[in-house]
């Protein structure tokens, strides 16, 4: 930006001398210039002082000018605004009901839409308004506010107001200008007078966007809400039962009819299945998504996240009047500047207290003095008016010396104006004790100025307790997992392929069937003369003659093994390789032989799991070779990257290779985590390590409800928010568990396996209350009990649950435990376990060492298309 | 007619005086105030300039100078002198002057011997001083009167014609003369008399290259398609390019170094020549249209006792060149036919330039031709009745109406000022387009918009600019907008569609901004219209506190009564004038184009900051 020459002449201020006309060039400097400053301060941008709009604050100021503690039509409101801003009145209504909108500043009365379902608010001649107490208490104080005249003179309106309060981040902005462009979040309540009280204590804050339509929000890129920063809004999406999700809350920027057409966009696009969408939105969202029986709704949620509105990116961009100019500046900065800001008004009302009370107590006194030593009785005797004040002055010197400033005529005249009647009845204890409150309220208000830091300190924790009750966080602070659009679009397209021609694509119903697939997956093919290639799916693709292999591209799968044996040149050697493809570029040919003409592929599979097959080798019968066929198991083949070579298999001529026997996998068992923040597991070492994963291991889930299920390790699965047990499930391991049954009020111990894998399944009926749940295999407790009325000291009884209780049904009520109220259980030890099927673990360990390099490396290699 | 019968007492005879004082359009079209570039007061500065030249023509003195002093103008040559005797009867007789005689003149322009009459009668002083042989004789008019007579005296000055004049302010209302346009004025006087030397207030201008550095200064370097093709002949010169921006076809023609603005004879049979020139040498029978689209060329002839069709000479009628040449068309189609064709067999890479041009001329008129169909029924429907336009009954193109020059379209936006305009304009010369809410910003956008925008077709349909704008029906197209920032707005957006588009139309000085008055300043007796912050300012100290003070912001301000006055006589109009320096694209690329970094800098940097100071409390 720096290299940029406003030396362009045309770009200069043209001189307009007499009798020389201004060039088209310098009428659009000045028009643009005209237009675009307007814009700029006069319309888009809120000023950093107050956080206001022209049309905003003209609008309060209104508000402020009508305010008798009875509503107002919007129409009036709007009305009387147009004295000070000569505009449309739809845009002010439109701007004010933005504001009301906000719920902070207008109390409002009637219909004024719904934020929620962006239902417009009723006519501004039907609607109704009046400032909040919050707004009467924060935004005004005409003794403090700087005014100028209104456009046409009439009127004096404020140049800011005096908002003592981050009112700006409050309620965001937004407003597009010529040449730049503001965008500014809201943010919560508590948290930014927190963030205030912090600044003026010298300590740090951070400051994360809000939202009153709630949703889940990702900040790890807010940057401060500069320019180049994004936050990421998330739908809160429940799923229901298997057929059914509940959005329950919405993105911000959006409301529940864009959102529902941007589902249905999504719908007919294809890219994910439903079969009815209903906004039952009523105080709350919610929005009713059916879909068809046999669509995950885990994916269902993940897709709704990848292609529809259920989330949005959104970059804020802090744009600010500040002096007349705008500035970019952070929401750390912009906090600061309103926080330093509300100081000074909080500095400026104390002085203008105290200027009060010091000139209440300066007359007060004299007015003390004047009746106490009978001054008034002077005057009796002069004539002239001047006479009297002199008399008056000359009576007031012996006792002035206690005043803290000298007595000016001005204070005479007013002693000449007291009423006999307060003469007469004059009480000498309750005016010095009035006195005295002066002075005990002067003494605070001076304090309060030598410690201002302290009292606006007060003042924001008042606002806190008085107005920051309901205001807690609407929109949950997350890290999002990022959902990868490929792995969870509807594949609502079949892929075709003609192998002998070497086309694929979805226009080909002719040619052979490969695989469902969308329009955005990209598409992995292998030719018979050894060259891979990726590409998008498309109605039809030339990939090269002879395809061997064409299938889905799964971006950093590293548990596919390509298994190849080829000969290299027209009568070369032939080589045998195992490989896994991670990082390619699209469209770009890859050679996987050695390159030389005449190379050929002679066998090729792709085992989504490192499967290892065995083949046999059959020799052209050239009559002086001794054997000519034998077989070749994949599994003695180490994995290696698509460039190795691979090892021999013969020099001589290979007729054919014949698939003998199908393989089991050789790779690793993957260890898998799960992410307690997104409640999801993963295999990228996210959260807590659940364990390691054969092909046949199943993870244990039990809920806090009492209800158990066994599952697949599947990334894609979500978990609800109240489960209290995730583990990598053994069969024969016990699970202990101590519960509350309410009908017989008597605690219960029981201890079972999980019998039918397949189900979920409640262990406790729903009505009882699951207080402890272990699966550890011999665990002690502890149980600590209530004060019981009768003893003082609270009970505990530890128990060897081993001992306690066999091993009994899963359905099995368990053995009566106590009647007595358990404050809580503690696990006091675990007993060792000797596990009896040492050895079946062992065989794995062999091809750990391979595998883990394999891991390493597919975290390192990324596609990068 | 006896000059005997006259002496030089008697020539008070006031009839010529009045008789051009009461119908000055006659002589030198409109009044105006300066604003545009054919307005009166540059007739007054020609007529006298004129004369000049024509000493210059016969080879007598090859400096003339000018000054302009706000509104008095001074022109001094160095030609053979007015006859001493004759002074007084050359500037006050009508009909008289050596240039009846082609003895003395020879393809000489100001031939009916009124020019210089005008001049003095619709001047409030009015001086000639001529010198010759060692003497000079002097006299000074004031509104056509003759003031004083000074005897011929010895003089020691070179020889030649000094005359000194101010407008009469009370025919040129508000007239402020506008250098940029005596500057183009004289610029076109040294294009076509190369070796002539002005000196306009001390500048001096001279041309080596004649019409090809008129097309040179017309252009910008960077939007030509090659470089201009500049052809000399006896009585004839020629310059030609094609421009890579601009969508019709330019011209300039002069005959006898007279400017025919309004073309005549020898501009017909030139753009005739290039198109047959251009056809036989490419052998193709190209469509004319697309040869001559955007073109921009300038031709200049010398005719032998010139005819034209109008009284302000902009219009050729002589279709033979005089003498024993050939007819007007023949010789132009001769000289063309001989002199470029040879160009582009020895230029072939100008050649090959044009040719492309001419392909993608047509390409592009293929391309539009499917619009333009759908838009040719709209024009029929706009023929019967254009509803955006309320039409006036003099247009540009009624060649022999007096008010021609007069004839202005305003362009208002929306309702605010359309009622008013309509209500107080003069029918018979002033149109009204109405336009509703911000016109399309253009930009980048190709001449398609013109056929797809209602507005901007009906736009075009009331200028009756599809083809090229000879037929332009209003010689002031006049923008009158709110002078809000919205207005401001809206004139840029405006400008763009007519930069992008029709940006002869900028050229030729057609294009204007009306000025309204930012404030009313009245009291109970008088009234002032102030159209600037310093003329509020004086109003104010004339009427002093008790003043009201309306500020107008928008047209719908303004009633009709009161816009009678503004667009009445004293109407104040800006022209739209382009920069040589900054080709268009790049301006509008700037303002019009994208949001940059740069725009951003440029706008925080210079951002105009309203602030109400004095009327802070």
């Amino acid at each position: 930006m720096d290299d940029f020459r406003e030396s362009e002449d045309f770009l200069k201020e043209q001189n307009t001398s007499e009798g020389s006309l201004i060039k088209v060039t310098g009428m659009y400097r000045d028009w643009f210039l005209d237009y675009a400053s307007y814009v700029i301060l006069e319309r888009a941008v809120p000023d950093i002082s107050d956080g206001l709009k022209p049309v905003q604050r003209r609008i309060l100021h209104s508000m402020k000018d009508l305010d008798d503690g009875r509503y107002n039509k919007v129409a009036n409101i709007v009305g009387h605004t147009m004295q000070y801003h000569p505009h449309g009145d739809a845009s002010i209504a439109d701007a004010m009901i933005q504001v009301g909108q906000k719920e902070l500043l207008i109390d409002t009365q009637g219909n004024w839409g719904n934020i929620f379902t962006g239902d417009k608010a009723a006519a501004s001649r039907y609607i109704e308004a009046r400032l909040s107490k919050f707004a009467l208490e924060v935004v005004y104080n005409s003794k403090i506010t700087d005014w100028q005249m209104s456009y046409d003179g009439r009127k004096k309106e404020p140049i800011h107001l005096p908002v003592k309060f981050p009112l700006l981040l409050a309620q965001g902005a937004e407003g597009i200008a010529v040449g730049l462009s503001t965008k500014i979040l809201p943010h919560n309540f508590n948290e930014l007078i927190n963030a205030s009280i912090k600044h003026l204590t010298g300590k740090k804050f951070d400051l994360y966007p809000d939202f009153q339509t709630r949703g889940i929000i990702d900040v790890q890129n807010y940057n401060d809400g500069n320019r180049g920063g994004k936050i990421r809004v998330r739908a809160k999406i429940k799923k229901v039962d298997k057929t059914t999700l509940s959005i329950i809350e919405i993105p911000y920027g959006t409301n529940t009819s864009s959102l529902i057409e941007s589902i249905l966009k999504a719908n007919d696009k294809g890219k994910i299945k439903i079969k009815k969408v209903e906004d039952n939105t009523s105080s709350n969202t919610e929005i009713i998504i059916q879909i068809p029986s046999g669509i995950s709704p885990d994916k269902t949620i993940d897709a709704l996240y990848a292609f529809t509105d259920c989330e949005i990116s959104i970059s804020p961009l802090g744009c600010v009047i500040s002096d007349n100019t705008p500035v970019f500046v952070g929401v750390s900065e912009m906090l600061k500047v309103s926080t330093e800001n509300t100081v000074s008004l909080l500095k400026r009302e104390l002085e203008v207290q105290l200027e009060e009370l010091e000139d209440q107590w300066h007359f007060f006194s004299l007015e003390y003095i004047f009746i106490i030593n009978k001054i008034y009785r002077d005057i009796e005797n002069e004539t002239t008016w001047e006479g009297v004040l002199s008399r008056i002055d000359e009576g007031l010197k012996n006792y002035i010396s206690i005043l803290k400033r000298p007595v000016e005529r001005d204070d005479l005249v007013k002693l000449t104006e007291i009423k006999i009647k307060r003469i007469s009845k004059f009480d000498m204890e309750k005016s010095k004790q009035k006195i005295q409150k002066l002075e005990v309220d002067i003494a605070e208000v001076k304090n309060n100025l030598a410690h201002l830091t302290d009292y606006a300190i007060r003042y924001f924790k008042y606002l806190i307790k008085e107005y920051g009750q309901d205001m807690g966080r609407k929109s949950e602070i997350k890290v999002f997992d990022d959902v990868d659009a490929k792995k969870v679009v509807v594949r609502n397209q079949k892929l075709y392929i003609n192998k002998e021609e070497g086309f694929i694509g979805t226009s080909l119903r002719k040619d052979e069937y490969i695989c469902d697939c969308s329009d955005i997956d990209d598409i992995i093919t292998f030719t018979q003369e050894g060259y891979m290639k990726i590409v998008k799916v498309d109605t039809k693709v030339f990939i090269g003659k002879q395809i061997v292999h064409a299938a889905v591209f799964k971006k950093n799968d590293t548990r596919t093994i390509y298994n190849m044996i080829y000969r290299d040149g027209k009568k070369g050697t032939t080589f045998i390789k195992r490989f896994p493809v991670k990082g390619i570029t699209r469209e770009k040919e890859y050679n996987l032989t050695q390159g030389n003409e005449g190379s050929k592929v002679l066998y090729f599979s792709a085992n989504p799991n490192g499967e290892a097959e065995i083949v046999s080798i059959i020799l052209r019968n050239t009559g002086n070779i001794k054997k000519i066929r034998w077989d070749l198991d994949f599994a003695d083949l180490q994995i290696k990257g698509r460039n190795s070579r691979g090892n021999t298999v013969t020099k001589y001529s290979v007729l054919k290779v014949d698939l003998k026997e199908k393989g089991v996998s050789t790779l690793a068992p993957r260890k898998v985590w799960f992410d307690h923040n997104i409640q999801r597991i993963n295999l990228d070492q996210r959260g807590d390590l659940l364990g390691e994963f054969k092909g046949e291991d199943k993870i244990l889930v039990i809920r806090k409800d009492g209800s158990s299920k066994v599952v697949d390790p599947d990334p894609g699965l979500h978990f609800s928010d109240d489960l209290i047990k995730i583990e990598k499930w053994v069969h024969n391991k016990p699970i202990s568990a101590i519960y509350f049954d309410p009908d017989k009020n008597r605690n219960f111990i029981k201890r079972f396996l999980i019998e039918n894998p397949k189900k979920e399944d409640f262990f406790i009926n729903p009505d009882k209350k699951l207080i402890f749940i272990n699966t550890d295999w011999r665990p002690i407790v502890l149980i600590h009990f209530y004060k019981s009325k009768s003893k003082d000291v609270s009970e505990s009884v530890e128990i060897n649950i081993e001992d306690f209780i066999s091993l009994k049904g899963y359905k099995a009520k368990g053995n009566q435990l106590t009647d007595k109220k358990i404050k809580n259980v503690e696990i006091k030890e675990l007993l060792p376990y000797i596990e009896k099927d040492i050895n079946l673990i062992e065989i794995e360990v062999k091809d750990e060492e391979k595998l883990e390099i394999d891991d390493q490396e597919s975290n390192q290699i990324r596609m990068n298309i | 007619m006896s000059k005997t019968l006259y002496t030089e007492e008697n020539i008070r005879s006031l009839d010529w005086r009045e008789h051009i004082r009461m119908r000055p359009g006659m002589y030198i079209g409109k009044l105006g105030d300066g604003s545009s570039p054919d307005d009166g007061i540059y007739i007054l500065l020609k007529e006298v300039i004129d004369n000049s030249i024509d000493e210059f023509v016969m080879g007598e003195g090859k400096q003339i100078e000018i000054v302009l002093d706000k509104d008095k103008v001074s022109i001094r040559d160095y030609g053979r002198g007015i006859p001493l005797g004759k002074v007084i009867e050359v500037v006050s007789k009508m009909n008289t002057g050596g240039k009846y005689d082609t003895k003395a003149f020879k393809k000489a322009v100001g031939l009916n011997g009124v020019g210089t009459k005008a001049v003095n009668a619709l001047s409030s002083s009015f001086k000639v001083i001529s010198n010759r042989e060692n003497k000079f004789k002097s006299v000074y008019f004031e509104y056509g009167n003759l003031i004083d007579d000074t005897p011929i005296e010895s003089s020691e000055k070179r020889r030649g014609t000094e005359v000194n004049f101010i407008p009469d302010k009370k025919i040129f209302k508000n007239y402020k003369f506008r250098l940029e346009y005596v500057e183009r004025m004289v610029k076109n006087y040294v294009y076509l008399n190369p070796g002539l030397i002005i000196n306009l207030n001390g500048n001096k201008f001279s041309s080596k290259n004649g019409l090809k550095d008129l097309l040179e200064d017309q252009t910008n370097s960077e939007d030509i398609r090659y470089p201009i093709i500049h052809l000399h002949g006896n009585d004839i010169e020629i310059a030609i390019t094609h421009s890579k921006s601009q969508y019709s076809e330019q011209y300039y023609s002069f005959v006898n170094g007279q400017h025919t603005i309004q073309g005549g004879t020898h501009h017909s049979a030139f753009r005739e020549a290039i198109v047959k020139t251009v056809r036989d040498h490419f052998g193709k029978n190209y469509e004319a249209s697309d040869i001559r689209k955007s073109i921009i060329a300038a031709i200049s002839i010398k005719v032998m006792e010139p005819i034209f069709e109008s009284q302000t000479k902009t219009k050729l009628g002589s279709t033979e060149m005089g003498g024993k040449m050939p007819s007007v068309r023949v010789y132009i189609n001769e000289f063309l036919g001989k002199e470029l064709d040879n160009f582009l067999h020895k230029n072939s890479t100008v050649s090959e330039v044009l040719q492309e041009k001419i392909i993608q001329a047509e390409k592009e008129r293929k391309e539009l031709s499917g619009i333009r169909k759908i838009a040719r029924e709209r024009a029929k429907k706009a023929s019967l009745h254009n509803k955006k336009l309320r039409d006036c009954r003099v247009h540009l193109t009624d060649l022999n109406k007096d008010q021609r020059l007069e004839s202005t379209i305003f362009i208002t936006e929306g309702d605010s000022a359309s009622g008013s305009i309509t209500k107080s304009r003069n029918v018979n010369t002033q149109a009204v387009f109405s336009l509703r809410g911000k016109p399309l910003n253009t930009y980048g956008m190709s001449k398609k918009i013109v056929y797809e925008n209602e507005e901007f077709n009906l736009l075009q349909a009331a200028l009756n600019i599809e083809e090229n704008i000879e037929n332009l029906r209003y010689n002031n197209i006049v923008i009158a907008t709110d002078a809000d920032v919205d207005g401001m707005h809206i004139r840029l957006l405006l400008i763009t569609f007519f930069i992008q588009f029709f940006p002869e139309l900028i050229k030729d000085g057609h294009l204007y901004i009306l000025q309204t008055p930012l404030f009313r300043v009245r009291d109970k007796k008088e009234t002032f219209y102030c159209y600037s912050e310093k003329e509020r300012i004086n109003a104010i100290s004339k009427l002093g506190d008790k003043a009201e003070i309306t500020r107008f912001k928008g047209l719908g301000e303004i009633s009709p009564e009161e816009f009678k006055f503004f667009i009445g006589d004293q109407i104040r109009l800006e022209p739209i004038m382009f920069d040589k320096d900054v080709t268009a694209e790049k301006l509008l690329q700037f303002y019009m184009g994208k949001n940059t970094p740069d725009r951003q800098k440029f706008i925080i940097n210079n951002l105009k900051v309203e602030l109400n100071i004095e009327n802070n409390l």
